[in-house]
């Protein structure tokens, strides 16, 4: 007898896909280098009003290198300002609630459905660099709920993984969430200071050569040796306000010059973002 | 058996002499005392004696009591005390009650009886008074005696400026003798210093063999069976050297008070050996004279073990002209063996189970003599550190592979200690305008969080100064006259006459009230002067090692890195190809660009898939996989049957097309609608005669005497009236007409389309290939236009913005208020 209560799995058996973690060895010998200038980041495509239930939304997608790696893609959706539940005590201003998500196949390392740290940490980060824009006193009472779906979360996809470099993807991808949740919070018609973008710059170490260390801004880590040092900031450019910065990286303590060269440049990477920003905005408007 | 039958017997005969007294004494309570004593004299007499002696047998009674209970009450002298006492003395009696209960229940066992304290108790309960961090007394604390240094007989300059030149008069165990040894250098900012004297026997004196060796760990001595030695006098002073020279090792503390002495005073030093401790006095008047302990101090062979020796160094060559040479610092051994903790707390509790109360710390240690409680904390700092040596010793030997250079931690922590030996004191001087210096304010400010505008800055730094300059001159640490923070507060708020400036400075700063009017002077003249003086930040933007903010500012300013945003932007998406993400994008595509003609398949494949799948197709079946392009567009409109789009909106087509013809109708006929017009203005007027007589009626019954005004009136209306009416039947007859044209006209077409449909089915089957595509049916101009009215999501967004938060009304509960509740 069928049992129509519960949704049974299939009858058959499947094999589940088993990936070779083993690295290809095609890519010991064939090593990818970056090809853009240094100070250029990647193309960017952004545009807002993708998903009509939300009071705005915003896709972003950071074109991949070409050469095997895989980009970055993001969604964004705006929910309010509503009103707040009953329950919350009053708050004079807007309540921000972000929600970093990555999809189950976002990275080659599958991610769970319950949020993780980094979730929660891309989450928090975000919230600091949102509410340094919003103008949060004009809706009191209110909340707005920050939606951010990573589809696709990783620079590249063997790299990562084998050089435990998680992180600076994650800055990569923190980056991208600040751009698209900004052009989500302007097409959902929240008042904001100032449009804020996210920009990476990192101190990396190139291959074969034993030269210096070099800043280059939207580092992709398989291009490069080693990442040394990377910092993401969010930045204000009307205003020229940086509302969040994340710093993270070895670097000489002595050496006070590249932390400023390091933000510099995370700056001009944010500016560049920025404009990609302000274009796609343009464009809903004319 | 006997006690209790005692007892009974006792009881017995006490509760019969209590009830006859009590019988007794209510018998005389009946009577009328004051009439007995009026009629027969002898009787006052008696009761006057009786009264007396109850008195004074009640106040025997409180008074040995009160010795028992630590309750207190006045002697009563006549029998009206009693009442005004009469609270204290119930309070008595409950006591004794109390007591009498408690030792009945003792003796039959109902509870047990506090024991005196065992010895293992005792210890527990020290161990647990030592731990408490209850706060030190204020008085050991801050000890208001007069200033030791007074006495010294080689007195400290507190203005001196320039190299600050070693106290060292003489250098035993010297390799450098002492006047080749007494020279100055340059340091990194440009000041004159006087090198270590010791500099060259630290750096290269080798430690003593023993010290890598392993060791058997010496027990110390039971702390509370031996005691230390307080050396207070020279000759004490030259004995004990003599024993120290004997030994291999010594542990060694001091203890150090800043705040009533303008450069610190070294106030108490602790040395062990494995047998003795010793204590010395280093605030009496000869103290110079204990340079002879750089006998010891400085030679090589004799191991000093000190924790944390970073200031101790300092101490010793600032104020008694002390070097050590052979250091080892517990502390980096601690951080090398990578302990949880680091303090010499954490190593006694460790090695020695000795819990330190580190509260004496901060006590004032120029308390002479010495509070006993003091004088043993000092002593526990140095009685087991050579025990913890043994320990950190093998540990380091065990951990440590002699030879290579990293694991070899031993030598790690002898490196670091020849540091910590290294140090120099030097003067505490400051620059006052850029504020560097041991003394200068330019730390504190680079710390903390407020910026100062000119004003305040000025006022800041002068206020500063003026502190400073009189710490010196009375010889106090400037913190004593005021903290960082009121001076802080000073430059923040900048008080405007005395009496706000005094509520800022801290209550008990005494010291400052002579000095009110000085420091007020001090503050307005900064504020003068310091209107359009340079901001704290100007100060910090000077300084090269903080150039950063400029600079990034700099950068900020400049765009011209900056690709242009068509370099940076991408037109298509990587994943969903040139398909508009929403319907919102639709229209915009539609009006730009009509390029996309070529037919697109609405899924969301890459656009690289996509392009590839139709490249292959196209070469596999040429015609038949590619539906025609172009349907044409009349058809579009004929063919109105199966469509998605058309489907649902054919009536209201039909029905427009139609109203053209209706409205081509009337423009014909426009001469018959006259004829109509004429005939239903008859029946009309009819209508209106009909009203009238009623009107008419009504007019006679009322019989009124304004008639004739009345009439005229009427007249007015009623020409009105006809000519609305007439308009009003024009308009029904243009309807009419209207009407029956739609009718034939909707007749004829249904006639034609049946036709048409008729022989189109009769023609041929449904050509797919000619058919329009229901997926991606193409637009006319009028769909165009109409895709404007479609359902918009996006409409409530575009009306004037998202809306707030509506306000919640709270049912309130009917007839109820807060105020009355319950």
């Amino acid at each position: 007898m069928a049992d129509r209560r519960r949704i049974n799995g299939p009858v058959g058996t499947t094999n589940p896909p088993i990936y070779d973690d083993a690295p290809e060895k095609q890519s010991e010998g064939f090593k990818v280098t970056r090809s853009r200038p240094a100070n250029v980041i990647r193309k960017m495509y952004l545009k807002t009003g993708v998903t009509p239930s939300a009071s705005g939304s915003a896709y972003l997608e950071i074109e991949s290198s070409g050469n095997g790696g895989s980009g970055l893609k993001l969604s964004c959706s705006v929910h309010g300002p509503r009103a707040l539940p009953r329950s919350t005590p009053f708050s004079p201003h807007i309540i921000l609630s972000t929600h970093v998500k990555f999809a189950p196949f976002a990275t080659k390392q599958r991610r769970g459905y319950i949020r993780d740290p980094i979730e929660r940490d891309l989450g928090t980060h975000l919230e600091t660099a949102l509410r340094g824009s919003i103008i949060a006193d004009r809706w009191p009472k209110s909340g707005v709920d920050i939606i951010i779906s990573i589809v696709e979360g990783e620079q590249d996809r063997e790299t990562s993984k084998a050089q435990g470099i998680e992180a600076w993807d994650t800055m990569n991808a923190l980056s991208g969430c600040i751009t698209v949740a900004s052009a989500a919070l302007a097409d959902a018609g929240i008042d904001c200071v100032d449009t804020v973008a996210g920009g990476v710059a990192a101190l990396v170490q190139d291959a074969g050569n034993d030269a210096a260390p070099s800043i280059v801004v939207d580092p992709i880590p398989s291009e490069h040796e080693k990442v040394l040092a990377a910092c993401c900031i969010a930045y204000l450019p009307t205003r020229q306000e940086v509302t969040n910065l994340w710093f993270k990286g070895d670097l000489p303590a002595s050496d006070m010059d590249v932390y400023t060269q390091l933000i510099e440049k995370g700056i001009q990477a944010s500016k560049s973002a920025n404009r990609v920003l302000v274009d796609c905005l343009n464009e809903t408007v004319g | 058996m006997d006690g209790s039958l005692d007892f009974k017997s006792l009881r017995e005969s006490l509760q019969a002499a209590l009830v006859a007294t009590t019988r007794t004494a209510n018998s005389i309570a009946s009577e009328d005392l004051q009439f007995q004593r009026t009629v027969n004299p002898t009787v006052g007499g008696q009761l006057d004696n009786s009264s007396g002696r109850l008195l004074s047998l009640a106040n025997g009674l409180l008074k040995s009591t009160a010795n028992l209970t630590g309750q207190k009450v006045g002697a009563l002298e006549d029998a009206d005390d009693v009442d005004i006492q009469w609270r204290n003395i119930v309070d008595v009696i409950d006591s004794l009650l109390e007591k009498a209960d408690t030792c009945l229940d003792e003796y039959t066992g109902l509870i047990k009886r506090k024991d005196a304290p065992t010895p293992a108790d005792q210890g527990r309960a020290q161990k647990r008074v030592k731990s408490s961090n209850d706060r030190l007394d204020w008085s050991l604390k801050r000890a208001n005696i007069l200033k030791p240094q007074n006495n010294f007989e080689k007195k400290v300059d507190n203005f001196a400026t320039g190299p600050w030149k070693p106290l060292l008069s003489s250098k035993p165990h010297a390799k450098v003798s002492l006047e080749d040894s007494l020279t100055t250098f340059v340091d990194d900012d440009n000041n004159t210093q006087y090198k270590h004297p010791y500099e060259t026997e630290i750096k290269t004196t080798p430690y003593p063999e023993h010290v890598y060796k392993k060791r058997e760990p010496k027990e110390y001595l039971p702390i509370d069976s031996t005691s230390a030695i307080w050396v207070d006098t020279y000759e004490g002073v030259l004995e004990m050297l003599e024993e120290l020279k004997q030994a291999k090792e010594i542990a060694l503390d001091l203890e150090h008070h800043d705040f009533r002495s303008y450069t610190g005073l070294l106030s108490l030093m602790q040395i062990s050996t494995r047998e003795k401790d010793w204590v010395i006095d280093t605030l009496q008047p000869w103290r110079h004279k204990l340079e002879v302990l750089n006998e010891v101090f400085a030679n090589p062979n004799i191991v000093k073990v000190l924790h944390g020796a970073f200031m101790d160094v300092i101490w010793l060559q600032r104020d008694l002209g002390l070097y050590v040479v052979g250091l080892f610092d517990t502390y980096h051994a601690c951080a090398v063996l990578g302990y949880p903790g680091r303090s010499l707390g954490y190593l006694l509790s460790k090695f020695a189970e000795f819990e330190a109360d580190k509260k004496y710390q901060l006590a004032d240690w120029r308390i002479r003599p010495l509070p006993e409680e003091m004088f043993y904390y000092a002593r526990s700092d140095t009685h087991y550190l050579l025990y913890i040596f043994d320990m950190i010793i093998n540990e380091l030997v065990e951990r440590s592979t002699p030879g290579k250079p990293k694991p070899d931690l031993l030598e790690q922590v002898l490196e670091r200690s020849k540091d910590v030996a290294l140090q120099r004191y030097e003067n505490l001087s400051y620059n006052v305008e850029t504020g560097q210096g041991p003394r200068g304010w330019y730390n504190v400010l680079l710390k903390s969080p407020t910026l100062y505008n000119g004003e305040q800055f000025a006022v800041y730094k002068a206020v500063h100064q003026w502190r400073d300059n009189l710490a010196r001159r009375e010889d106090e640490s400037p913190f004593f006259f005021m903290t960082q923070q009121v001076l802080a507060d000073i430059a923040r708020i900048l008080p405007t006459d005395k009496k706000a400036l005094w509520s800022i400075l801290d209550s008990n700063a005494k010291g400052l009230k002579s000095h009110l009017d000085d420091l007020f002077d001090v503050i307005q003249k900064a504020r003068e002067e310091g209107v359009n003086g340079p901001k704290m930040m100007d100060i910090f933007k000077s300084e090269s090692s903080i150039l950063a903010p400029a600079k990034i500012a700099a950068v900020i300013a400049d765009d011209s890195d900056i690709p242009d945003v068509k370099e940076l932007k991408a037109d298509r998406s990587q994943f969903w190809g040139g398909v508009t993400l929403s319907s919102v994008w639709d229209g915009t595509a539609a009006k730009t660009a009509k390029l996309d003609d070529v037919l697109e398949i609405t899924l969301p494949y890459p656009a690289d898939f996509m392009d590839g799948s139709t490249a292959e197709m196209e070469v596999d079946q040429p015609e038949e996989a590619v539906p025609e392009p172009q349907p044409a567009p009349e058809e579009v409109i004929v063919n109105q049957e199966f469509t998605l789009r058309n489907g649902g909106k054919r009536k209201r087509e039909e029905e427009s097309e139609e109203e053209e013809e209706a409205s081509d109708a009337e423009m014909e006929d426009s001469a018959p609608q006259t004829e109509t017009d004429v005939q239903t203005g008859g029946e009309a007027e009819g209508d209106d005669s009909d009203e009238e007589e009623e009107e008419e009626e009504e007019e006679a019954s009322d019989k009124s005497s304004k008639k004739s005004k009345k009439a005229a009136r009427k007249a007015a209306k009623e020409k009105k009236k006809q000519a609305k009416e007439a308009l009003k039947a024009q308009r029904r007859a243009e309807k009419a007409a209207k009407k029956e044209a739609k009718k034939k006209a909707q007749e004829e077409a249904a006639a034609a389309a049946k036709q048409a449909e008729g022989e189109e089915k009769e023609d041929q089957p449904f050509d797919y290939s000619q058919a329009a595509s229901v997926l991606r049916a193409r637009k006319t101009q009028e769909d165009v236009k109409k895709a404007n009215k479609r359902f918009n999501p996006y409409e409530n967004k575009s009306q004037g913005g998202p809306k707030g938060a509506r306000a919640h009304y709270t049912a309130k509960a009917a007839g109820r208020t807060a105020t009355f509740k319950k």
